[in-house]
């Protein structure tokens, strides 16, 4: 798949949003396509500007402000716009689901999807990990798990 | 005519398999045919070519039971995701269950649940005054059971009591699968539950999974995908015993005198065709763009499953047989049974750390028989290992509610792992009582891209099945107030097991029944019919083990008998 050009913003901003480090080139050349898709024709009403232009360039905005609180402003103004708010949250569930509805990535990147991870698992039919790894709690989560959501509203 | 084979075998699936594997044994010249295209394995190297299999599952955008596999226009498979694009369902419930038409067949995606069923299920007329007896009882297919065990390598704790009694120092081949973190909170929290006087026991599910190296194949690694494709053969499919047909040299327990079955591919039977004398006398088969062909020999076993078994021997009437082959009884299509399932959900006051693991390991066996058999259905709780999958899409659905409400980076993370890890599922496999007009037709106007005719598929959900489900929610929700659990939830109507049965069941009359307890048709001495479409009643339990039992007790019966039906086709000829 060729590389789009504004590929490591988009890398940057995912990095961001699920403050996560390492996340793979070529499945996030995948996520960008699918998000891109997902969303309308062009930015805004009467717009020109594809919307996947207009979401790098407000987190290139935001980035160019300092690393301080980032992530909290970003999700501030992209949720408040109607169009790069759900893009933003696309682009998550891309991330953690290995796709968005029918769209889903290649059979390469299937072991990319971050669900699998967050809850200390693998990625269903990739061989593995070891006979008799399901009786015991898995070592990342052995401490207590909090429903962090609600604690903090 | 030149003859095929000896015995032509039709549907290279479990039961199809194992009865050829054993036809091969003995030297009998054996032909198989099936519909799929090709066979995922290297017959003469013993390669497994699974990992095309895999690499479909991955890209598939929904994870559907047959979403690993391909779906052949000459031979469509109906898939959970456009039920009516095969099936024609006419209701008045839809019909849920799917297969496989593949070389190797619906174990490539079977779950692996191993259980015999209970003895009572063999004479369920005479002891409770429901559905119909089997034309002989468990005391005689327990052998058979053993066997099936053997050759399907299951894992079991054999000292556990089931309901369905073990002869004496025949343990299982395996020892079981370690119970889950999941199954360990859920048999802690049950201990000593007895609801409407029955025990509540999670137990350890015997499965043909393997927990040791076992007929050449690895222990499960705990690759969390028996449904749709273990990738790694730790899980029974019928290409083991395909395999060992095909290529004798690879089966280590070969005996000498072996021949190798042969396999023809790609080819969909159509019809049977039956003598002036009641002989089957050859089957039909059909490829594209190919004139139908007629396959030979002296003895005829149709193992195609009970949709497609009964649906080619109604296509297959004639003049002279106008309700179809082997159906002198009007009974071929009828009395098509699922188990019925009811869905359960509930949240755990913390965490069970679910989707490792095969995808189910435990369930309650102990209320699957009783004296209430005769007011109300049978049920087996199952527990899954994957919290509310089928429920309601987990854990794709969490991740997308909990983004939808803002969520992002190590919120999310967090949120997503407690909300996953904290979800219990408990499905009730219903069983039903067989009725006549719950049966399968072929489409007088439907056809495949063959031009033969579409499964029409007339289901419906007894009060019988009600009653059952009613006495399921009462024990679910007693296991999930020992649990402590919340937000206790139940899937709206009914879904489907994967279990197809009882559309050409045995008995000891014709009148009543198509074929007898070896599968023989009582209409034409030749033809053989195999798989769960046998059963006169289904018990609660997964059909799979019974299916290999019964199976191979016909393959037993067709060398035994052999020497004699050569004789009796010296006389005909």
């Amino acid at each position: 798949m060729t590389e789009p050009a504004d590929l490591d913003d988009f890398l940057r901003l995912s990095s961001v949003l699920l403050d996560a480090d390492r996340l793979p080139r070529s499945a996030a050349a995948e996520v960008y396509a699918i998000v891109a898709a997902a969303a309308p024709a062009r930015y805004g009403i009467d717009g020109t500007e594809p919307p996947m232009a207009a979401l790098l360039a407000t987190f290139r905005e935001q980035e160019a402000a300092g690393p301080d609180g980032l992530a909290d402003r970003l999700v501030a103004v992209l949720y408040a716009d109607g169009t790069l708010g759900p893009m933003a949250k696309n682009l998550i569930v891309t991330w953690y689901n290995g796709g968005l509805g029918l769209a889903v990535l290649s059979a390469a990147n299937y072991g990319a999807a971050l669900v699998w991870p967050a809850i200390s698992a693998q990625p269903p039919g990739l061989p593995g990990p070891y006979f008799g790894s399901w009786a015991y709690p898995p070592p990342s989560l052995a401490g207590p798990v909090t429903p962090s959501a609600s604690e903090d509203s | 005519m030149i003859e095929d084979a000896e015995v032509l075998v039709a549907g290279a699936g479990i039961a199809g398999a194992l009865i050829a594997h054993q036809l091969s044994r003995a030297g009998v010249p054996v032909t198989i045919v099936d519909a799929g295209d090709r066979a995922y394995f290297d017959p003469a190297t013993g390669a497994d070519q699974r990992a095309e299999l895999v690499r479909r599952f991955f890209t598939a955008p929904v994870k559907t039971t047959n979403s690993a596999f391909p779906n052949l226009a000459a031979a469509p498979s109906p898939d959970e995701g456009a039920l009516n694009a095969y099936f024609v369902e006419r209701g008045p419930a839809p019909f849920q269950s799917t297969y496989l038409r593949m070389v190797g067949g619906t174990t490539y995606h079977w779950l692996g649940t191993a259980l015999r069923y209970t003895p009572n299920t063999f004479a369920e007329r005479t002891r409770f005054g429901r559905g119909a007896d089997w034309p002989f009882g468990y005391d005689e297919l327990e052998p058979w059971y053993w066997r099936a065990e053997q050759e399907l390598g299951v894992a079991g704790d054999g000292a556990a009591d089931l309901g369905s009694p073990r002869a004496p120092g025949q343990g299982y081949p395996m020892p079981p699968v370690p119970a889950s973190y999941n199954d360990q909170l859920v048999m802690a929290a049950t201990e000593g539950l007895c609801v409407d006087g029955l025990p509540v026991e999670f137990r350890s599910t015997p499965q043909a999974r393997n927990t040791t190296f076992y007929q050449g194949r690895p222990a499960c690694a705990g690759s969390a995908n028996c449904i749709p494709i273990c990738p790694i053969g730790a899980k029974y499919d019928a290409s083991v015993h395909l395999l060992r047909a095909l290529n004798p040299a690879l089966d280590p327990d070969s005996p000498p005198g072996a021949r190798p079955a042969r396999l023809l591919t790609g080819l969909t039977v159509s019809r049977v065709l039956v003598g002036p004398d009641g002989q089957v006398g050859g089957v039909a088969v059909r490829a594209p763009g190919e004139d139908e062909r007629v396959l030979t020999a002296r003895r005829y076993v149709l193992a195609l499953n009970a949709i497609e078994n009964a649906k080619v021997l109604l296509c297959s009437a004639t003049e002279s047989l106008p309700r179809g082959v082997a159906n002198s009884s009007d009974a071929v299509g009828r009395y098509l049974m699922d188990h019925d399932v009811k869905i359960s959900y509930a949240r755990l006051p913390r965490p069970a750390y679910l989707f490792r693991g095969p995808l189910s390991t435990a369930g309650v066996e102990s209320m699957r028989d009783g004296d209430f058999r005769s007011r109300r259905a049978a049920f087996r709780i199952e527990l899954q290992n994957t919290g509310w999958s089928w429920a309601a899409g987990a854990p794709f659905t969490d991740v997308a509610a909990l983004v939808n409400q803002g969520l992002t980076g190590e919120r999310l993370r967090q949120a997503v792992a407690w909300q996953v890890n904290t979800q219990i599922e408990l499905n009730g496999l219903i069983e039903p009582e067989p009725n006549p007009d719950n049966r399968v037709l072929p489409s007088a106007t439907l056809r495949d891209a063959l031009g033969i005719p579409r499964p029409e598929l007339f289901y419906s959900i007894g009060q019988y099945s009600i009653d059952g489900a009613a006495a399921f929610w009462t024990a679910v929700r007693a296991v999930y107030a020992r649990l402590g659990a919340t937000e206790v939830a139940e899937v709206p109507g009914w879904q489907g097991a994967g279990h197809l049965m009882g559309t050409h069941r045995m008995g000891t009359d014709p009148a009543g029944s198509v074929c007898d307890g070896y599968g023989r048709s009582h209409d034409h001495p030749n033809l053989f019919l195999t798989g769960s479409g046998l059963f006169p009643t289904v018990d609660a339990a997964n059909p799979t083990l019974t299916i290999a039992a019964v199976a191979l007790r016909t393959a037993a019966h067709l060398i035994a008998t052999r020497a004699g039906d050569r004789a009796a086709g010296a006389e005909r000829s």
